[in-house]
């Protein structure tokens, strides 16, 4: 393909309109090293967003249902390496076709290799989530499969911490009740953090972990109880330099530093 | 110009790439102000491309998880996370249109119109509605195949090559139309 070639497919790619496999891989090619054609990449996919934007809608608030509360269990992605190019398409979560059951046991990714549930909490939240799927009226199997899938990555990833070799765990009491159990591993980048008998807080505060070192403190998610009013795992991504782990009370929807001080530190 | 860029896209996308940061950083209060601002972006694409409230709703829940997911690889130098957020959209929202049968009702609506009317019966946003005349008035200045093509590729969700089928011209000439389009788009938009 002639250099012209390549640069006129900068519209069509930038409107997603480009998906034959091998011109999608020259041009991106191509823009790795043209620093004018990725600036003229930028420009008019930010063009197509703003076309994107202009067909807002107010969301459902199911939508909101769906989305928000599971979310901190679910893991996060480590950064790209910046070779990689994060605008173009990445390949789809499988989602079965709606209506298409499937029990949760086929539905655990990395079961294979999956250690016998040896932290109790686990089997809790499946247990949960077979529960959720079973009592839920009126709702399509595909919304119970994303929160079961949301459900089945945090215990995956809590596997992942459990089952390294050099997983330990360290217990503390808070200060006004209640211990708090963090499970690390060094050759892992998250951590697990458990805790029991933590006292209720009203409606207005929550509690709130971080991750602490000589870079600074950095906010790694709430604890917040569930329906049942206990606080689930949490799975939580360990930043370069962390290490101690603390957990505070701060106004409910979180604080971007802590505003009180520490009812517990642990050492990572 | 002014009027899309003064009263506040920007200053919301200046947010928005420091919300995503945040997210980044696994903090979920931060994703639930980032949800505050793009679900209604997210699920209204995936209504106009879908044509189905339904699908709709389940591919925004998909592209929501997936932005809490991938948020480290947000490269604010690639642009903002806005553009980000509603690429990832696009992407995954035409991937579902490509594949099911959600095509057929893209086939017979395809082109009919680039956004869907205020008259959808939904309470707009001021920002929102200036965003959305702005764009109407701004597809409104391209030529007649200029628009079809963008409005086929990025609102229906056609490949080039469907596009250049359906409407009878060259490869090239498609090309050249989507990119011509766009830079005027752009320039109309007052991107930057």
């Amino acid at each position: 393909m002639s250099g012209e070639d390549v640069h006129a497919l900068a519209g069509v790619y930038a409107v997603g309109a480009l998906d034959d496999a091998a011109e999608l891989r020259e041009f991106e090619a191509h823009l790795a090293h043209c620093e004018a054609c990725a600036e003229e990449v930028r420009q008019l996919q930010t063009t197509a967003a703003v076309l994107g934007r202009a067909t807002a809608l107010p969301a459902p608030p199911t939508l909101r249902a769906r989305v928000l509360p599971g979310i901190g269990e679910v893991p996060q992605d480590p950064a790209t390496p910046p070779t990689a190019t994060p605008l173009t398409v990445t390949p789809p979560t499988p989602v079965p076709p709606s209506g298409e059951p499937h029990p949760p046991a086929r539905r655990r990714r990395g079961s294979a290799r999956r250690p016998e549930l040896r932290w109790p909490r686990v089997g809790t939240l499946v247990a949960a989530a077979c529960l959720a799927v079973a009592v839920a009226v009126g709702v399509v199997a595909v919304q119970d499969q994303q929160r079961l899938d949301q459900l089945t990555a945090a215990n995956q990833a809590i596997s992942t911490v459990l089952s390294a070799p050099d997983a330990r765990a360290t217990t503390a009491r808070a200060t006004g009740g209640g211990t708090v159990t963090l499970v690390s591993a060094p050759s892992r980048d998250r951590v697990v953090v458990a805790s029991s008998g933590l006292p209720a807080l009203p409606g207005s505060k929550t509690y709130e972990l971080w991750m602490m070192g000589p870079a600074g403190i950095r906010p790694a998610g709430l604890l917040r109880p569930n329906a049942t009013g206990h606080i689930p795992l949490r799975v939580a991504t360990v930043p370069g330099g962390a290490n101690r782990v603390g957990l505070t009370v701060e106004p409910a929807g979180g604080s971007a530093q802590p505003t009180t001080t520490p009812i517990v530190v642990l050492p990572l | 110009m002014p009027l899309f860029r003064t009263p506040g896209p920007a200053q919301r996308d200046a947010g928005l790439d420091k919300l995503l940061g945040q997210v980044a950083q696994g903090d979920t209060a931060a994703f639930e102000r980032l949800y505050d601002e793009v679900a209604g972006p997210v699920y209204g694409l995936a209504v106009r491309i879908l044509r189905d409230s339904a699908q709709a709703e389940e591919i925004a829940q998909e592209v929501l998880i997936q932005v809490w997911r991938k948020a480290a690889s947000f490269d604010p130098s690639r642009g903002g996370a806005m553009t980000w957020i509603m690429t990832l959209a696009h992407h995954r929202t035409v991937d579902r249109v490509r594949t099911e049968q959600a095509s057929a009702a893209r086939e017979d609506q395809a082109g009919r119109r680039e956004i869907p009317a205020a008259a959808d019966g939904v309470a707009e946003l001021v920002l929102d509605r200036l965003d959305r005349q702005r764009v109407r008035d701004c597809l409104g200045s391209l030529t007649g195949a200029q628009r079809e093509s963008i409005t086929l590729a990025y609102y229906d969700g056609y490949t080039y090559r469907e596009v250049a089928a359906r409407i009878g011209l060259p490869l090239g000439t498609v090309k050249s139309r989507i990119r011509d389009g766009l830079i005027r788009l752009r320039d109309c938009l007052g991107v930057t």
